[in-house]
């Protein structure tokens, strides 16, 4: 090895240096450089350490968690029992709210719809916003209802003379009681539950145990009873259950309905405030 | 040194380190199950031996496939602590290994507890690092309970090392070690 500047002792130096500065990078970082050298190593040591382990574990057993059957069974009876029971519970204590709230606010429930242009949007998940044309000039006030048909868009969120800013249902941190009732108006099958902002911050999802009533097509209507929401979208449909898939945590106990909403942000050119009649 | 016999040796011991882990787990009390360490034995056995200009690169490559196959830090394998351990731990035998009997099984137990002690405190030292440097601490790490985890993992290393350092002595002619002293000798004898 010469003795010049690149001779052994320094790239001793010089690769300790590089551990050196591995060794406290973020996972995120070290995790890729890593990831080829472990995938090579564990590829060559996987033939042999596969024989071992089947050695190891044929002369010492791991432990067998051993549960009676019937225990099981009747744990899992007592569960699902229980989660109905529940289920059922939510749907009266909605039902009760709703009927307090009509009996108590029934005046303030009359609305009339004043309709706007949406002028602009954004396209931030983070904090989507729609403008319409319509401002306190025409009685458009924070905090009043916003829908598009039948669909629930939002809450009017700042005004002024001319134009206000709604922010919409998607909005993130966004949970609502609903009571998701299928197409069918002669249909008396109904669940309630409590709806959450999905991660894409496009669709909600509703965790409900394994045999609640609940197809996909069905319309989840709104169903406030804590004054969250303005009486008056109270009945709008939030979305619709796109999918049904099993809970990713408790597949046993829960499913998990996607709702999406039936409009589509970007291409909403006008919508309707709801203006509360007294 | 014959490079290829110490990468057969170090590929055995990986994969029995690997493969026997259920085997030989012991109860480790309130710190989890440990088990010992192959690849610190082959270390201790070849830094006791090697050239010293070698050692700290046979360290290098032995810590770097532990930091390989390590599961301490849960999120994936990270370069350098382990590596940086064991060249300590090299660093360490280099120092005492002129004042050892080195043909003696029970000197390869001791060395591999006195290296053990430094290759774990290094290693323990960058990986409490990682926590004040980046921003991330490792999850479900404690340093405590990490230097209590590896006594035990030292202690039934040490114990592995008998059987093991009777095997190794064996084969210590194929490893090809020679030092300087030895090469001389050998010349003054056969002038």
């Amino acid at each position: 090895m010469p003795r010049g500047w690149l001779n052994r002792r320094h790239i001793l130096v010089v690769v300790i240096g590089m551990l050196l500065v591995s060794s406290l990078l973020p996972v995120s970082v070290a995790r890729p450089i890593a990831m080829v050298p472990y995938t090579a190593v564990t590829a060559v040591l996987s033939p042999i350490s596969r024989v071992l382990k089947t050695f190891s574990d044929t002369l010492r057993p791991g432990y067998s968690l051993e549960i009676e059957a019937g225990t099981f069974n009747s744990l899992r009876a007592d569960r699902d029992q229980a989660l109905k029971t529940i289920q059922e519970l939510e749907l009266q204590i909605v039902d009760l709210r709703e009927r307090l709230a009509r009996l108590t606010e029934s005046s303030v429930s009359e609305s009339r719809q004043i309709e706007a242009r949406v002028i602009w949007y954004s396209s931030d998940l983070s904090n989507p916003v729609l403008r319409i044309n319509k401002g306190l000039k025409e009685g458009v006030t924070p905090s009043l209802a916003v829908v598009w048909g039948v669909q629930l868009i939002g809450v009017v969120q700042d005004a002024n003379r001319l134009s206000a800013e709604v922010s919409p249902i998607t909005a993130p941190g966004t949970e609502m009681w609903v009571r998701v009732v299928p197409p069918n108006p002669n249909s008396r099958r109904r669940l309630a539950g409590q709806l959450r902002l999905s991660d894409d911050g496009r669709s909600f999802y509703l965790d409900v145990a394994r045999d609640a009533p609940l197809e996909i097509g069905d319309l989840a209507h709104l169903a406030d009873a804590q004054g969250i929401w303005p009486p008056e979208a109270s009945g709008f449909v939030v979305g619709k259950v796109q999918k049904i898939s099993d809970h990713p945590e408790r597949p046993l106990s829960l499913k998990r309905a996607i709702v999406q909403p039936l409009y589509d942000l970007p291409r909403l050119s006008w919508v309707s405030v709801l203006e509360p009649v007294n | 040194m014959n490079w290829i016999a110490f990468g057969i040796a170090a590929y055995m011991c990986l994969a029995l380190e690997m493969g026997l882990r259920t085997l030989l787990l012991f109860p480790g009390g309130g710190v989890g199950q440990v088990s010992p360490s192959f690849m610190l034995v082959l270390a201790t056995f070849v830094a006791l031996r090697a050239p010293a200009a070698m050692v700290t690169w046979v360290m290098l490559v032995l810590g770097l496939l532990v930091d390989l196959t390590s599961t301490t830090i849960a999120d994936g394998p990270v370069l350098g602590p382990a590596a940086l351990g064991y060249v300590l731990g090299g660093w360490a035998v280099l120092q005492l290994r002129a004042m050892v009997f080195r043909e003696s099984v029970l000197t390869l137990a001791v060395t591999t507890c006195i290296a053990g002690v430094f290759v774990h405190l290094g290693t323990v030292f960058l990986l409490s690092m990682r926590g004040p440097v980046t921003g991330e601490p490792v999850a479900s790490f404690s340093a405590a309970d990490q230097l209590v985890h590896r006594f035990l993992q030292l202690l039934y290393t040490v114990v592995l090392s008998l059987p093991a350092g009777l095997i190794l002595l064996r084969l210590a002619p194929a490893f090809g070690f020679r030092s300087r002293l030895s090469s001389r000798m050998v010349e003054t004898v056969r002038g």
